[in-house]
């Protein structure tokens, strides 16, 4: 029997003992003195156990006792990124699987699950599409039942899918509406072009949803939603040993077959373009979106990986990153200012993003860049920023394994990525390895500032000018689906 | 149907009674009070080495007077910026340096904040608390304030003036209730409001509302009461009690007809929403209204769903929802009609369903649904820890007890089938305000049931 593995701090508090010790409340608390924190606990790290199905299917469990209920995720290593010809088929497949079954329609499905107070959903994610459960361990046989329904036995009726179609369609329209969505839609656009898997909206177009047939449906679902293509994880009130024969039963039929060689593919990184900027029309808009940034970094366990996580972090990962103390706190353009990577198995977008005031829009541009820059080597992170960051990795890293959907995104991650168990212990090791020369040599390889994609949706006749006096490359103006707009 | 009335709530060990399949929600708690007034609980749960701590502040947007709409937010911001000794900006930096998360929010009746750190972290984090309780005004300054004015105003452009129906919200709450009522103005204020509050307001604000009596600690996850107790004494006990906070009264309100106006906003779909007025949070005919609006509106499984989005496709998405306060509740439904399809239709047909109800009552499989799904959450919502403070603590500043989780599952158990055919004949046949939001300049697509023109 395997022990829970201790992964024992690795933070050197900085325990200096401030003189005498108080001597009971008598003493006068003096308040500017920080408080040092105690030893630093004991981070367990999941114990996982594993299992093949018959049919191939993969099940990792994670016992939790605590509460008598069980969370479930069933990952397809195959999400938008596959797409291809047909955005948003992807999505639409994740979408029917409760609109229908073999047993039920779509709104006998929804009271199967609220008479048994269970959640299920289905979405589709870039690489993945994954099927959610939530059930009081109680009720953990029928609703393995209803997720197996939904799995193996959809049924994609003509009448349900064009209702779904109905729904996209109109959906689509409000996306518009929605200048936070309109900057992230082309943002992915310009910075991948369409042919790219993650240049293509995972919603999809008015054109692909209105042609996708049920066919394209069947022959979608067939092809990557199989056991020999995913990994169903499993946290909570469960064993290994009982959860087995419920799956065997509730999947039954559903079965493994050869994948298409895109199933799981890597896609390339795009040549980079040079800088360009990208502005969308908004008139009236009380903000502008914006969204700078370029393909940035696959998810491997490359040392760069440790150094972008802290790079990141101090750049825009939290509230005191340097963008938004920059952007929000010193200047007060925005409500909050952010940068991240969206790791993929490719390279994924490496991108700075907020709301901002649409007075102060090529002001908040300003400043991006500058941050954007700064941390290249201009302005390297200090060795406090560089402490700040990796104790905010290392020491917020329990908070990770807190929910059991946590939990499992971490787990998730593991098997999208084919890493190893051990990055999880490695994880910690690696990060409080990382020097600021680390973050330094990473933010100079993958932020390149000559050839950032920059979008703005705002109102255009304010913002136009400020933006064109920036000179920071050729503009085009587009419409929210990215199509370049006639000049009139 | 989904419920909201829990929200989240607490309970670290629950065990099966075997009587009639109802779980009971055991929570560990224990409460004291320091001499000054503060309210303190401590909650124990080891299942991660973490530690919430959270603090409630019994004073809203409710108390805010006119012409200072939205101060209580801009307050809640300043509490961000530091204190005597704890350096600006340094309250995220030392929470996020030990590896935790911070925020607060504030809403028409109470303000909260909360951090989660690792456990070994407690005293920092009731360090930063106290200070910021006890200590918050020798480095206010002009600037700080002008520059998180700046940041509420960009929060209201991003959140409501630049969000697909955000001034409809607004707008519901404005015409639901009269304008000396607490409810009437929006937590997040009115830009020339924001504009006119003065670092003298900051001051008069803290002194009146953020003392220690006004105040509860909630502190959940890997700790040790005695450790607690020990450190709240030491960073809390010292803080001078204010003013006695003014108890809390109910403002019944009733509309004397039906109110309907119209919102221009920048969307391509229409919406209608319909608004009644009904009863304070934890009064007898809450949880009735609760089971009521997921019958109605919640979820796939619902009525509304099955109608207007499932069967007539005519609806892009519906929603009902029993929004209980301290003070006064209401009882919304909206839908937002697809293109071909017209708000009139809406309205219309969510007044069939209410009456349909009214008349019929719920089916045995809803009044099921309604209480498994509430019993699920209740559940469901005990693995996060800072849910779990937030809970308590709302369950002590509004009921002065801590551990109410059975009792606010027990009553929605409670409801039954006649007691919801009762609360939407009641509550739903009063007058309402029917809000139409439509594109703009297509003031002609607002609902007008029966000939009635906005």
């Amino acid at each position: 029997m395997k022990t829970i593995n201790l992964i024992v701090g690795i933070v050197v508090a900085v325990a200096v003992l401030t003189g005498a010790a108080v001597a009971g409340a008598a003493a006068k608390l003096d308040r500017k003195v920080k408080p040092v924190p105690t030893a630093t606990p004991a981070v367990g790290t999941p114990k996982i156990e594993r299992a093949k199905l018959k049919n191939g299917l993969d099940v990792w469990v994670v016992e939790r006792h605590e509460l008598p209920m069980v969370t479930a995720v069933l990952q397809i290593r195959s999400g938008a990124s596959v797409d291809g010809a047909q955005p948003g088929i992807a999505a639409m497949t994740a979408s029917l699987l409760d609109e229908g079954t073999a047993k039920r329609n779509a709104i006998d499905f929804a009271v199967a699950q609220d008479l048994l107070g269970a959640t299920l959903s289905a979405s589709a994610f870039a690489e993945q599409s994954q099927v959610t459960l939530q059930t009081l361990s109680k009720n953990l046989g029928p609703a393995l039942g209803l997720l197996g329904e939904m799995v193996a036995q959809p049924a994609f009726k003509a009448d349900e899918l064009e209702r779904e179609r109905k729904t996209r369609l109109q959906g689509l329209k409000q996306q518009k509406d929605v200048a936070s969505t309109v900057a992230d839609r082309v943002f992915n656009l310009v910075a991948y072009g369409e042919e790219h898997p993650y240049g293509r909206p995972a919603s999809g177009t008015q054109a692909s949803v209105a042609a996708i047939t049920r066919d394209d449906i069947v022959s979608f679902y067939e092809r990557y939603y199989r056991p020999n293509n995913s990994v169903l994880f499993v946290v909570g009130d469960v064993t290994l040993q009982q959860l087995v024969p419920q799956l065997e039963q509730g999947l039954a039929g559903w079965e493994s077959k050869p994948l298409p060689a895109d199933a799981a593919a890597v896609p390339a990184k795009p040549a980079a373009k040079p800088m360009a900027v990208y502005l969308v029309d908004k008139p009236g808009a009380a903000q502008s979106e914006i969204r700078i940034g370029q393909p940035g970094a696959a998810r491997t366990v490359d040392p760069d990986y440790y150094a972008l996580q802290v790079a990141m972090t101090a750049l825009g990962g939290q509230f005191t990153s340097r963008v938004n103390l920059n952007l929000r706190e010193r200047h007060g353009f925005t409500y909050g200012a952010r940068s991240s990577i969206t790791y993929r198995r490719g390279a994924g977008p490496l991108m700075a993003s907020a709301g901002v005031f649409t007075a102060k829009t090529d002001s908040s541009l300003t400043e991006f860049l500058r941050e954007l820059k700064d941390i290249r080597g201009s302005r390297p992170l200090s060795p406090e920023e560089t402490d700040a960051a990796r104790n905010s990795l290392v020491r917020g890293y329990p908070r990770r394994f807190e929910t059991a959907e946590a939990t499992i995104g971490v787990l998730g991650d593991l098997a999208l990525y084919g890493l190893p168990d051990s990055e999880i212990s490695n994880f910690l090791t690696q990060v409080g390895k990382v020097k600021p020369e680390d973050v330094t040599r990473v933010a100079s390889q993958y932020i390149a500032p000559e050839n950032l994609a920059v979008v703005v949706v705002g109102d255009l006749a304010k913002v136009r000018p400020g933006i064109e006096a920036l000179n920071l490359g050729p503009i085009s103006v587009l419409d929210s689906d990215g199509k370049p707009v006639v000049a009139q | 149907m989904r419920f909201h009335t829990l929200g989240c709530v607490l309970g670290l060990l629950v065990v099966g009674t075997g009587v009639a399949d109802a779980q009971t929600l055991k929570v560990p708690v224990e409460t004291f009070t320091l001499p000054n007034g503060l309210r303190v609980t401590v909650h124990e749960d080891h299942s991660a080495p973490l530690v919430a701590v959270n603090v409630w502040y019994h004073v809203g947007s409710g108390r805010e007077v006119k012409g200072k709409r939205g101060f209580a937010h801009l307050f809640e911001h300043m509490l961000f910026q530091g204190s005597e000794n704890v350096g600006d900006d340094q309250h995220f930096a030392i929470v996020q340096e030990a590896g935790g998360t911070a925020n607060g929010s504030t809403n028409a009746d109470r303000t909260n904040y909360f951090e989660m750190v690792p456990s070994n972290f407690l005293e920092t984090a009731l360090w930063l608390e106290s200070d910021r309780m006890g200590f918050l005004l020798g480095p206010l300054s002009q600037a700080k304030l002008d520059n998180q004015r700046d940041v509420v105003k960009n929060e209201r452009r991003q959140n409501y003036e630049n969000r697909p129906y955000g001034m409809s919200f607004i707008r519901m709450g404005e015409l639901l209730y009269p304008e000396d009522h607490p409810y009437h103005w929006p937590t997040i204020g009115y830009m020339d409001d924001l504009t006119a509050a003065s670092v003298d307001d900051v001051k008069g604000f803290f002194s009146t509302w953020y003392n220690p009596n006004n105040a509860s600690l909630v502190v959940a996850g890997d700790v040790k009461p005695a450790d607690v107790k020990r450190l709240a004494t030491k960073y809390f006990g010292d803080l001078k009690a204010g003013p006695a906070p003014p108890a809390v009264e109910p403002m019944p309100v009733t509309l004397t007809a039906d109110k309907r106006d119209i919102v221009e906003d920048r969307v391509t779909l229409a919406q209608v929403s319909l608004g009644w007025h009904t009863v304070p949070a934890w009064s007898a005919d809450d949880a009735a209204l609760d089971v009521a609006a997921g019958i109605l509106g919640q979820g796939k499984s619902s009525r509304l769903y099955q109608r207007l989005v499932y069967k007539e496709q005519a609806a892009q998405n519906i929603n009902a929802n029993h929004f209980s306060r301290e003070r006064a509740g209401s009882f919304t439904v909206s839908a937002t009609a697809r293109e071909g399809f017209t708000l009139t239709q809406m309205e219309q047909a969510i007044n069939e369903e209410v009456a349909r109800l009214a008349k019929e009552g719920p089916t045995a499989d809803e009044m099921t649904m309604a209480k498994n799904v509430t019993e699920a959450q209740s559940v469901y919502a005990l693995q996060a820890v800072l849910g779990k403070a937030d809970r308590i603590n709302s369950y002590m500043t509004y009921r002065g007890k801590p551990d109410l989780f059975n009792e606010d599952v027990e009553r929605v158990r409670k409801v039954t089938a006649a007691d919801v055919q009762r609360v939407v004949q009641t509550y739903l046949s009063r007058p309402r305000v029917v809000l139409s939001t439509v594109p703009n300049g297509k003031r002609e697509m607002a609902a007008a049931v029966a000939g009635v023109q906005p």
